[in-house]
């Protein structure tokens, strides 16, 4: 299945819906792994991680139905990382009775900041979320792309290897490379800006 | 490097677009191979800033921070993530096979094995109520109007523009506490409800006996009711106090004053302002006639949202200060303004803006001064007519320099009026961080100025020194002397422990003391900074005992659930437990710390081996135990209980030695002195009983206690005996004279245990009303 942005714009509808089978399939498959890594940010081993993680999505699947239709934009992102701020509390302060560790208070007082508060654990959710959204556009830009000018960026920019390597496995000029480069990131820059304009409210 | 002739950056963009022309393209393409510059030109061309993430620090994202292996991968295949998902994924479409249209109910089993999760999920609304109190579930108790959580809610206590203030009675910790419900308007507006729920958590933080205490803060996400629940206070507020335009006594006016500078300086002393201060926010608690403050920081909860739809702050401005009315940042010196408008409205029975609309309030606040209280009635000192102008000053930096400094002026003006019941002098926060705040930002000629005004108009000698102390001596003549005799003992309140404290410990330093609570939480409190270090759920049920190790940084605690506990002072990790017959009310280690001692419910004694946790003998008596201790010389063991027998027994095989009658009724507790043959007890009846254990005779009684006492404790030198008593005092005695030396008064009820701090003279007691009091004795010693 694709992911279209109709079918992140309709996702908060379908799950509310709670008969619609993929929708579910489709939430976990979508924000699961930025929901993962956000709260490995925060320090925790992996299986705590998967915890929390499993712990926000029966919230999700428990309030979904609460939640008004007639949010701002954004407003279903600000309501998942308000669950998953309330998750993390809620696992560092059980650890914190068992002993605190200084990352542990330092994370609870972060968490206990109101949510429109800028912090870091804030920027790591955007930063989280934008990856998450990079790797939709990545799919309709894949799509629309030379398959060598792509390589070049793939190259690059997702396996971290150096213009002249890319350069040498493709037998592109460097020049070309970072041209290359450059012209997938402005296409992606400007999926994941439609992406961000139908996102789900 | 970088070429000379760099393309220009519009070239460059037409690049990235594929715009520019063949040629161009080819030569400038060719470029950027070897110009590191016009590389990052491109970059940052190509990536701009990430649509949505303006101005934040996303903005300057690179793309490989986006898409890079490293970054943006799914967990590994072997994570425990997958695991999670199938499990979800699972129980989703289980959800949708059994058709139950709301996924809320089933997923409720589910989520009730995790507590924090299932008050989320009972969210069932009542349709209709008739109270307007729709967030209430029915209660089974007729007596109750309805249920919030596990709180069965009594009445409504107010309605206010914020909130609902509600009657409730705390099922868990059978107390009874005030919620407060943010209005059902706010609570659709996530700002004024996370701010709600935020402010609720930093009043928390802050444990004085003029705030009251914040007990918890409901969750704030999907849907649930806000609240707050709080210390319920019996009593009335200053706003019915005034009631009718009366002017109070400028005594009574300047002792309320001060205590609500105490409270302030407090939560200053924390960085909380407070935005409200007005007489429908202060307390009068009934019977001690002490100032509580109230609702902190939550105007800002409701502030955001009356000016985003209004335009226009509503409510009352009466009390708010200028930079308040003109919509500037309020900060502590705000708050001071409103005190002294408070003040000024106590002194003189009107409040000094008052006008016809709220437009004129303001205009008035910001424009008008209005003329000193001593003008309108000369009966009001002018220190105290002084200070109120100079709280209503309309520039905050002109203002006294904190909250700690008005409560210390109002302290001294206040004395000045004569006779003043202690029990109404105000605690301030002793952490010199407070201090060093509160002047760090202050003008020091506007310092300098308030403490030679200080100086010259009510004489500074005692300034400091005549804070934060409540004793009552035995004798009230001493009270009435115009110079006491004896100086009087500063006391530091820990407040705002989650239940009665039934235990307290000094660690080796003094600088720090654990607490045992009946929640079974045990607290470790850092004393200078009134802070706490460290809370751990210790026992189930009631905690009952805490005590430090003789000689390792090692911790000891019993509970009502029979355990005994041993932690790692430092860490707080458990390393050993013994599990007796039943609740152990008390323990004590052998002085050379090689065992432990404790007695059960069921009348037995048990000793256990430190190191090897094995038991070493047992002894069984009537009834229950309710106190032991070990000898000084390690050689006896003594219990007592509800057999209103004292009990001397070989610390060694439990063989009895004596068997002490005297006792009228259970006997809550027992101490051995600190070196040669004396034992006291206390109990049921108010005689502190002293026994000499070589011989088995009772040698005297310690009579002056108020009521039945809890626990009694020796001084290092053993020459003073501190009991603590059931009529909240704390009182000690001189063993030689059998003289009543002192009655330590603040606790407001039963005061459950103490502990003495040998190295600096210091009392630690704790009791029913959750607070602990440490107390400084160095004068007594001298």
């Amino acid at each position: 299945m694709s992911d279209s942005p109709v079918t992140r714009a309709t996702l908060l509808m379908r799950l509310r819906d709670g008969t619609d089978h993929d929708a579910w399939n489709d939430f976990l498959r979508l924000y699961g792994p930025m929901l993962y890594r956000f709260v490995r940010s925060r320090g925790l081993q992996d299986a705590d991680a998967a915890d929390v993680v499993q712990d926000v999505f029966r919230r999700v699947g428990s309030a979904i139905g609460r939640l008004e239709y007639d949010k701002q934009k954004g407003g279903f992102r600000a309501w998942l990382f308000t669950i998953t701020r309330n998750r993390l509390a809620t696992f560092f302060e059980k650890r914190n009775r068992a002993g605190p560790t200084g990352n542990d208070t330092a994370q609870l007082e972060m968490l206990s900041q109101a949510a429109d508060d800028r912090n870091e654990l804030s920027d790591r959710w955007e930063l989280e979320h934008l990856r998450s959204l990079a790797a939709t556009a990545m799919q309709t830009v894949e799509e629309n792309s030379d398959p060598k000018t792509w390589s070049a960026f793939r190259l690059t920019a997702v396996e971290g290897k150096s213009a002249a390597e890319a350069a040498k496995e493709l037998a592109m000029s460097p020049g070309a490379i970072y041209v290359a480069k450059s012209r997938v990131t402005a296409r992606l820059r400007a999926e994941i800006r439609k992406l961000q304009e139908e996102e789900v409210h | 490097m970088a070429l000379p002739d760099c393309p220009s950056a519009d070239q460059l963009e037409a690049l990235v677009n594929g715009t520019l022309a063949g040629a161009e393209a080819a030569d400038a393409t060719e470029h950027v191979g070897g110009c590191r510059r016009c590389q990052e030109t491109l970059d940052s061309v190509a990536s701009g800033h990430w649509g949505a993430a303006q101005g934040s620090a996303l903005a300057a994202v690179a793309v490989e921070d986006l898409v890079g292996r490293q970054v943006a991968t799914a967990p590994p295949h072997d994570s425990a993530y997958w695991k999670a998902v199938t499990n979800v994924s699972a129980e989703f479409s289980h959800a949708e096979e059994t058709s139950i249209p709301d996924a809320t109910e089933t997923l409720a089993p589910e989520a009730g094995a995790r507590p924090a999760s299932d008050e989320d999920a009972k969210q069932t609304l009542e349709a209709t109520n008739p109270l307007g109190l729709p967030f209430l579930r029915p209660s089974e108790d007729p007596a109750y109007i309805g249920r919030l959580h596990h709180f069965l809610i009594s009445r409504v206590i107010g309605r206010g523009g914020m909130g609902i203030v509600l009657e409730a009675f705390d099922t868990h910790l059978q107390r009874t506490v005030a919620i407060k419900v943010l209005n059902p308007e706010y609570a659709k507006n996530d700002v004024a409800r996370q701010r709600f729920c935020r402010e609720g958590r930093a009043a928390a933080a802050i444990s004085h006996e003029h705030v009251v205490a914040m007990h918890q803060v409901a969750r704030e996400d999907e849907g649930e009711v806000a609240f707050l629940v709080m210390q319920y206070i019996e009593g009335e507020t200053l706003d019915a106090r005034m009631g009718s335009g009366k002017a109070l006594p400028p005594p009574e006016a300047a002792r309320i004053a001060m205590q609500i500078a105490s409270g302030l300086s407090a939560a200053h002393a924390r960085g909380m302002v407070h935005r409200d201060i007005k007489p429908a926010n202060v307390m009068m608690e009934a019977g001690t006639d002490r100032v509580k403050l109230t609702d902190f920081g939550l105007a800002r909860a409701t502030d955001d949202v009356r000016l985003t739809r209004t335009g226009m702050v509503t409510g009352t401005p009466l009390y708010m200060s200028p930079e308040q009315a003109t919509g500037g940042q309020a900060d502590e010196r705000s708050d001071l303004f409103s005190l002294g408008a408070v003040l000024y409205e106590m002194l003189t029975g009107s409040s000094p803006f008052e006008a016809p609309s709220i437009v004129g309030v303001m205009k008035r606040i910001m424009d008008e001064v209005p003329p000193p209280p001593a003008r309108l009635n000369p009966k009001i000192p002018k220190p105290l007519s002084d200070l109120t102008m100079a709280l209503l000053e309309k520039n905050p930096a002109k203002r006294p320099e904190s909250a700690t400094f008005v409560a210390e002026t109002l302290a001294e003006i206040v004395t000045q009026f004569g006779p003043v019941s202690p029990l109404h002098l105000p605690a301030l926060p002793t952490s010199p961080v407070a201090r060093r705040r509160s002047g760090s930002h202050r003008l020091v000629s506007q310092k300098a100025w308030w403490a030679s005004w200080a100086a010259a108009t009510i004489g500074l000698a005692s300034l400091i020194g005549a804070i934060a102390f409540s004793v009552l001596y035995p004798r009230p003549a001493a009270i009435e002397d115009s110079a006491p005799p004896q100086s009087p003992f500063p006391s530091t309140v820990l407040a705002g422990n989650p239940g009665t404290v039934w235990a307290v410990d000094f660690d080796p330093s003094g600088e720090k003391l654990v607490a045992a609570i009946e929640d079974g939480s045990v607290r470790l409190w850092d004393v200078a900074a009134q802070k706490v270090v460290r809370s751990f759920d210790a026992h189930r049920g009631i905690v009952w005992m805490i005590q430090y190790h003789p000689t390792r940084p090692l911790v000891a605690s019993s509970g009502d659930d029979g355990y005994v506990k041993l932690w790692d002072a430092q860490t707080l990790e458990l390393l050993q437990e013994w599990k007796a017959d039943n609740s152990v009310r008390k323990i004590a280690f052998s002085p050379d710390g090689t065992r432990i001692v404790a007695g059960d419910r069921d009348g037995v004694i048990h000793v256990w081996h430190i190191e090897s946790g094995q038991p070493l003998a047992t002894k069984n008596q009537p009834g229950s135990i309710f106190g032991v201790d070990w000898s000084a010389d390690g050689k006896l063991i003594a219990s007592v209980g509800s057999d209103k027998i004292v009990r001397v027994w070989d610390a060694e095989t439990l063989e009895p030695r004596h068997t002490l009658h005297g006792h009228a009724g259970p006997i809550y507790n027992v101490a051995f002195a600190p070196s040669g043959s004396l034992m006291a007890t206390v109990g049921w009846g108010k005689e502190v009983h002293l026994w000499n254990t070589d011989t088995g005779a009772e040698e005297k009684q310690l009579v002056g206690s108020g009521g039945d006492n809890w626990s009694v404790a020796f001084c290092g030198e053993g020459n003073h005996a501190v009991v603590a008593g059931q009529d909240g005092l704390c009182r000690i005695w001189d063993l030689a004279s059998g003289d009543l030396v002192a009655s330590l008064a603040g606790h407001d009820s039963a005061v459950h245990n103490v502990s003495l701090d040998q190295k600096h003279h210091r009392v630690a007691t704790s009791g029913r009303d959750g607070t602990i009091r440490v107390w400084d004795l160095s004068d007594l010693q001298r």
